[in-house]
């Protein structure tokens, strides 16, 4: 099914377009939700509502971009408005220094690489994790973070810099990174 | 959302494997989306599941209700009912004139049968109350009603019986079905412009309002009672559990003083099914118990990362908090003092642990697994052990539905009150839990709702009191919740069990 049938499907309500619409697109979605969520079971409660807010808005897909990027932005605002209902950031606290964190060992089962990385991520705190992926994945800047989650600028900016810090000691320690700090590349494992 | 293009090199790599980064969904995830798209599929299933409940709370109002009368209908062999406007007309011609009367002369007799009627029509009256039931309403208060509708059949007896009445239903006293039941009723048949016949009770200093069922009398050897409307009145008067039937004529003079022996039909008793409706405010414990392990296996295992820094004794400070329990139950009656339970209930329990706030550490829970071997597992966390200056709660909480299910016994009852005791286990199910566990080295609280098991059983027991107040029963009393199981899954070393003490307060009818 093209998506210009998926669209026309849903628009009209049609339960087979809709489904499309959604195996196409869950699976990434509940990737991005899941970096966001504190288990699997939210992360699926987070896509299941903002698969609903994508049915509902669906008339309002003008075409302009992708649309997967347009999805994207549902579910990542959806996930951001379930974890300020259940205020998760008032969890968050401020990381003077991480000098205090002692690990005996860094080895982990083995799993795919992009699935390692987004594992380290979701060890972070979820002030700091947060930040974090909508910085560093979603691309949205520290003045936007700000109005989005309510924080001021200078706030964004402070959390991602500890978030990045403390991810960066978890790469490392974990073998996924490999280059110094100054001049990181998360390394491609075959 | 805006993306920007300055980002480095760590941040773009780290943007591609999260984008990379797939998991598939579950099927519930795709049957929300659908339900909520198109909610007319779960329709049926939800109005089939109202519907079945209403039907349990129905049966039960049915089968609890406290007025119930056997139905006091004139019922001969021959039962009938009013065949045509014809006669009916005729019946009341009859009555007006007044013929029957010069006809009826049972003043001068002892015996019926004797007499006849222009028109040979048999006159049934069937009792009806206020609102038109088909009973006869002994606990009539005093100056209230009873119509009766006249119903006709043609015979070919020569026998006029004005009044037939065969069976006879009355309310007994409140005391023990096989204890001797005494009271009077006494009234007037009269006839009205319409052709009805009434029976006016004069007398109700019968029965209490006790909710019993009811005793049924049925006239020996099928004797009926003939009673002339407006002349004549009858008493019926319970001894014994034996009934003697009398008329006489309201002039004074003796008339027809035919005594009737009824006696008691016995019937299957039937069981009341009780409902009770509560709502228990409770105080929630815990109580801890911790297996002894050894994780100095885990130090030295290449497998996994353990946090176990200067485990020294500790000491944690645990508080109750406030809960409460809500529910309905139903009481089968099986013996004579004993009943069966089952119902279903909402609970909610939670006590907090004293923590404060740390800077983000490591922190590990060594678990086993199923072979019994240890690992651990690790998390980040802010929470202390409450230890230092800023202390703050953490609430571990379960809301929870169960099904309660065991026996009441009945200690001690008189008219007015009643003492039971309660003993049930319940199967229960978490709604929505959260659970703040302390790390293996005692020195933070990690927070992993997945610890908690979903499925438990709790035992109840409880001592209550009931009393009546305006045709409600009232139900009062303690009890104590004990959590069988530990609230976590086993591969969780330290067990805790819910405790709640309660008063529970309940309504049934």
């Amino acid at each position: 099914m093209t998506e210009e049938t998926m669209l026309q499907g849903c628009l009209d309500n049609l339960p087979v377009a809709q489904e499309a619409l959604y195996n196409r697109f869950s699976p990434r979605m509940l990737g991005v939700c899941y970096r966001y969520a504190r288990n699997r079971e939210d992360a699926e409660d987070m896509l299941q509502e903002g698969f609903i807010k994508v049915y509902s808005q669906i008339h309002q897909y003008k075409g302009s971009g992708a649309l997967e990027g347009w999805i994207r932005k549902i579910i990542v605002h959806t996930c951001i408005n379930n974890l300020k209902k259940n205020k998760k950031f008032s969890d968050s606290v401020d990381l003077i220094h991480a000098s205090g964190v002692q690990i005996n060992d860094s080895s982990i089962p083995s799993m795919l690489q992009a699935k390692q990385v987004v594992e380290c991520i979701r060890i972070l705190p979820i002030g700091y994790r947060t930040v974090l992926n909508l910085y560093a994945i979603e691309g949205f800047s520290h003045k936007e973070i700000g109005t989005i989650l309510e924080i001021e600028e200078s706030t964004s900016r402070s959390q991602y810099t500890r978030a990045r810090a403390l991810l960066e000691e978890i790469l490392i320690k974990k073998k996924i990174l490999q280059q110094p700090r100054d001049k990181v590349r998360i390394a491609s494992v075959k | 959302m805006e993306r920007r293009f300055d980002m480095s090199d760590f941040e773009q790599s780290l943007k591609d494997y999260a984008d990379q980064f797939k998991m598939m969904p579950s099927k519930r995830t795709w049957n929300g989306i659908y339900n909520h798209l198109h909610p007319g599929s779960k329709w049926p299933s939800i109005t089939v599941a109202i519907i079945f409940i209403l039907t349990l709370v129905s049966i039960g109002n049915l089968n609890n209700s406290p007025n119930r009368f056997k139905k006091a209908a004139l019922i001969s062999s021959q039962t009938s009912t009013l065949q045509s406007a014809k006669e009916r007309q005729e019946v009341k011609n009859n009555l007006h004139t007044g013929k029957n009367k010069e006809s009826v002369s049972l003043g001068e007799e002892n015996s019926v049968g004797k007499t006849s009627l222009r028109s040979a029509t048999n006159l049934f009256i069937q009792p009806k109350d206020a609102n038109d039931n088909d009973q006869l309403k002994t606990n009539a208060k005093p100056g209230k009603n009873i119509s009766g509708t006249l119903i006709s059949k043609a015979v070919s007896s020569n026998s006029i019986p004005l009044f037939s009445y065969n069976n006879v239903s009355i309310q007994k006293t409140a005391s023990e079905n096989n204890s001797p039941v005494n009271g009077q009723i006494t009234g007037i048949i009269n006839s009205e412009e319409n052709g009805d016949l009434s029976f006016f009770p004069m007398q109700t200093a019968m029965l209490t309002n006790d909710p019993s069922s009811p005793l049924d009398f049925q006239l020996m050897n099928g004797e009926k009672l003939f009673v002339v409307p407006g002349k004549e009145s009858f008493s019926m008067e319970l001894k014994n559990n034996m009934v003697n039937i009398s008329i006489k004529d309201n002039s004074g003079l003796k008339a027809n003083n035919k005594n009737v022996i009824a006696k008691k039909i016995v019937r299957k008793k039937k069981h009341n099914t009780s409902w009770l409706y509560y709502l228990e405010p409770t105080l929630n414990f815990a109580t801890f118990h911790s297996k002894n392990i050894d994780p100095s296996s885990l130090l030295n295992s290449s497998s996994s990362i353990v946090v176990l820094t200067n485990q020294s004794p500790f000491k944690l400070i645990r508080k109750s908090r406030p809960g409460f329990e809500a529910g309905v139950q139903m009481g089968f009656p099986i013996f004579k003092r004993l009943k069966i339970l089952g119902g279903l209930d909402l609970s909610y329990s939670a006590f907090s642990s004293i923590s404060n706030l740390v800077h983000p550490t490591f922190a590990s829970l060594v678990l086993t697994d199923n072979s019994g071997n240890l690992y651990a597992k690790n998390y980040i966390t802010h929470y202390g052990n409450g230890e230092s200056q800023s202390q703050f709660p953490l609430i571990n909480y379960r809301l929870e539905t169960g099904v309660p299910i065991g026996l009441q016994y009945m200690v001690w009852k008189n008219d007015k009150l009643e003492i039971d005791i309660n003993s049930v286990v319940e199967p229960t199910f978490v709604l929505k839990s959260d659970a703040y566990t302390i790390s293996s080295d005692g020195r933070n609280y990690v927070n992993d709702p997945g610890l908690i098991r979903k499925v438990n059983l709790d035992g109840k027991f409880g001592t209550y009191l009931s009393f009546y107040s305006k045709n409600i029963k009232w139900h009062i009393g303690p009890d104590i919740r004990y959590q069988m199981f530990s609230s976590y899954k086993d591969f969780y070393p330290t067990q805790e069990h819910f405790v709640n003490y309660g008063i529970r307060i309940g309504i049934s009818r």
